[in-house]
């Protein structure tokens, strides 16, 4: 079934449309779920959370791209669960990936201003529009999808080692081009 | 502005970059296979048990079964979801099933880690005092397959396991769910049983070993020259020669007929690294005594805040999944106090321990190498494996008929390193002797700068236990 009939389902509010979407897209929900909180229990909620989100989301709104549409709403899900259960879970990877993240973080200390969230997702996609393609789609896999750096290399045939050397150059450029932006 | 916020704005990034990263990458063909580690290391910790009375040369009898375990399907690999769905469940179920019975080990585990750290960390004076439960564990274990009546119970009696069979599968479970081996991250639990040259052996107690605990099985000269070196090999082999100098002094006595190695080998990173621009030289005041040592910190540093009745405690990540807790005794405690008490384990093996709190903390940690051997045997003996370690009352009637054989020691090396990378100025800051009260603070101090109590766990499987009473070794 393509997108456009699954979003014609919810807005008939058909439950079909629920079972549509975990039939073509469940797995790519429950892979971005489970990179980020690594608890198969905890990725599952998170996806039934994702269904039930929808369902409360269309109508009235309409996806432009379903997909990402899901995907985002698994990976803010995830992310709140992660931030909400830290204390007393230990979710690993997604740890790995805040301590990685730190080394974008712009080192300006008392410098212009602070940044909106919305503002800074536009620094970071005008970055990322500044990328070679396979760069880009190196740092969304990673710090988007949660991927590991050990699947990453596996897939673009590497050492975890040199890829691990890729996304610290990737994180760096991040940070100066940020730095640069005069954002702190 | 923090890495959560970054975390935060990526939400937002535009469609157009989400869709294009969906899309395979190019694969490169690999100029090589390994990168040296060495020189990445943040902790590396190896650790190796000994039981001397016995022991080899080259001849294998039974070859160390290969990692039984399943890669975790990758959805880019398949072609149709429900295929990958398909391999994706039996991975998980077979996952899950290992770590339920991980998690039963553990738990029946618990008395004697717990027991354990009290009969073997008990120091005196400035020494050092490391082992490695688990290790411990599973060379124990493996000896339950040569043996048997009493001298077999005793052990599934320290382990509170009910028979060999389900031994068996807590051990394997414990090995396949702590193992890893990659370039960064490693794991590595190895075992190996030396048989004296022309020692008459039951072949099938000797594939049992090779299959369930993983362990190879060799026979040789005991005693000579060359099987002295041929297990120095296999101990360097076994724990990236992190054990040389201990490894390469073995000398097995010739009236040894059999010996058994067991290996540990430990490596990874911090998840979040210290910064070596940030280490501060300090005192440490050793029980006798005061001496220089580097402090690695950080400052402000969210994590969980622990306390007990008497020890505060933090844990520190490691990118492997494992984590390494440090354990302080209050002010007016000592490391005896903290491991008679016992309580500090119920916090290692408890998911809701009360005495937590997300909160800022002033880290400062000191770096150390430190190593120690000790024979556990005596401390065995008080935990109830009596018999093994008797000539009159072993029976290790399983491995051979040809002549009594018993345990003459237990000797374990366990060398634990860890450095940084980085960090910042600590002045000595005491810790408030909170007891079993909530720190009142929203920021506090935790400066390890008197002897404490490590333990480093994955799963909750407690990998190695020390007490550092001088970070200089």
């Amino acid at each position: 079934m393509d997108d456009k009939q699954i979003i014609e389902l919810y807005f008939e509010r058909n439950e079909q449309a629920i079972y549509e979407t975990d039939a073509k897209y469940g797995a790519f929900c429950h892979r971005i779920a489970m990179n980020i909180l690594g608890i198969r229990e905890d990725a599952e909620e998170c996806v039934n959370d994702t269904y039930y989100s929808v369902w409360k989301q269309i109508p009235p709104t309409v996806p432009e791209v379903f997909k990402v549409y899901l995907g985002r709403i698994t990976r803010n899900l995830s992310i709140s669960r992660f931030r909400a259960m830290r204390a007393k879970k230990r979710y690993s990877s997604m740890e790995i990936m805040l301590s990685e993240l730190n080394d974008c973080v712009p080192s300006l200390s008392n410098v212009e201003q602070t940044v909106e969230a919305m503002e800074l997702s536009e620094h970071i996609s005008q970055w990322l529009d500044s990328l070679p393609e396979e760069e880009c789609a190196l740092f969304v896999r990673r710090y988007w999808f949660g991927d590991e750096v050990q699947e990453l290399a596996k897939k673009c045939g590497i050492t975890a080692a040199q890829m691990a050397q890729r996304m610290l150059r990737l994180r760096k450029s991040l940070k100066a081009s940020l730095e640069q932006k005069g954002v702190a | 502005m923090k890495h959560e916020e970054i975390l935060t704005a990526l939400e937002e990034i535009s469609d157009k970059h989400i869709k294009e990263a969906e899309k395979p990458p190019k694969k490169k063909k690999r100029t090589f296979l390994k990168m040296a580690v060495a020189a990445a290391l943040v902790i590396a910790i190896s650790t190796s048990i000994m039981n001397a009375p016995m022991r080899i040369t080259a001849y294998v009898v039974a070859a160390a079964s290969e990692p039984r375990m399943m890669e975790r399907p990758d959805l880019d690999d398949y072609k149709e979801r429900d295929e990958w769905k398909a391999d994706y469940d039996v991975w998980d179920t077979e996952r899950t099933l290992r770590n339920e019975t991980a998690a039963l080990a553990t738990s029946s585990l618990s008395s004697f880690f717990t027991s354990g750290n009290s009969q073997f960390l008990q120091t005196k004076g400035n020494e050092n005092k490391l082992w490695s439960p688990v290790n411990a564990y599973i060379g124990l274990a493996m000896a339950t397959e040569i043996t048997e009546g009493e001298t077999r119970q005793q052990i599934l009696d320290l382990f509170g396991a009910e028979d060999t069979y389900t031994l068996r599968k807590q051990v394997s479970a414990v090995w396949e769910s702590v193992y890893q081996d990659n370039s960064n991250e490693i794991c590595v639990l190895a075992n190996s049983l030396w048989l004296e040259k022309g020692l008459q052996y039951n072949q099938e107690a000797m594939d049992a070993i090779a299959y369930h605990y993983y362990a190879s099985v060799y026979q040789g000269d005991l005693g000579s020259k060359k099987t002295n070196q041929d297990i120095a090999a296999w101990i360097n082999n076994n724990t990236g020669k992190f054990l040389k100098d201990s490894a390469e002094s073995i000398e097995l006595s010739p009236e040894t007929i059999m010996a058994l190695y067991s290996t540990l080998y430990f490596q990874a990173k911090w998840t979040d690294e210290f910064s070596e621009s940030k280490n501060t030289e300090g005192v440490f005041h050793m029980p006798d005594g005061d001496t220089q040592a580097v402090y690695m910190n950080k400052k402000l540093k969210q994590m969980n805040y622990y306390w007990g009745e008497n020890f505060s405690a933090v844990m520190l990540g490691l990118k492997n999944g494992s984590g390494m807790w440090f354990i302080l005794p209050d002010e007016g405690m000592t490391i005896n106090d903290v491991l008679s008490d016992g309580s500090y384990m119920d916090m290692l093996l408890s998911d809701e321990w009360e005495g937590c709190k997300y909160m800022k903390v002033n880290l400062s940690v000191p770096k150390f190498d430190v190593s120690s051997t000790m024979d556990l045997s005596k401390g065995l003996k008080n935990m109830g494996i009596q018999n093994a370690f008797s000539e009159e009352n072993a029976e290790f009637t399983q491995l051979t008929s040809d002549s009594p054989i018993y345990l003459t020691a237990a000797n374990q090396s366990v060398r634990v390193e860890i450095d940084e990378e980085g960090v910042k100025a600590a002045a000595y800051i005491e810790i408030p002797g909170a007891g079993s009260a909530a720190p009142p603070e929203e920021v506090i101090d935790f400066v390890l700068d008197r002897p404490f109590l490590f333990v480093i766990t994955k799963d909750k499987l407690p990998l190695f236990a020390g007490c550092v009473n001088n970070p200089e070794n």
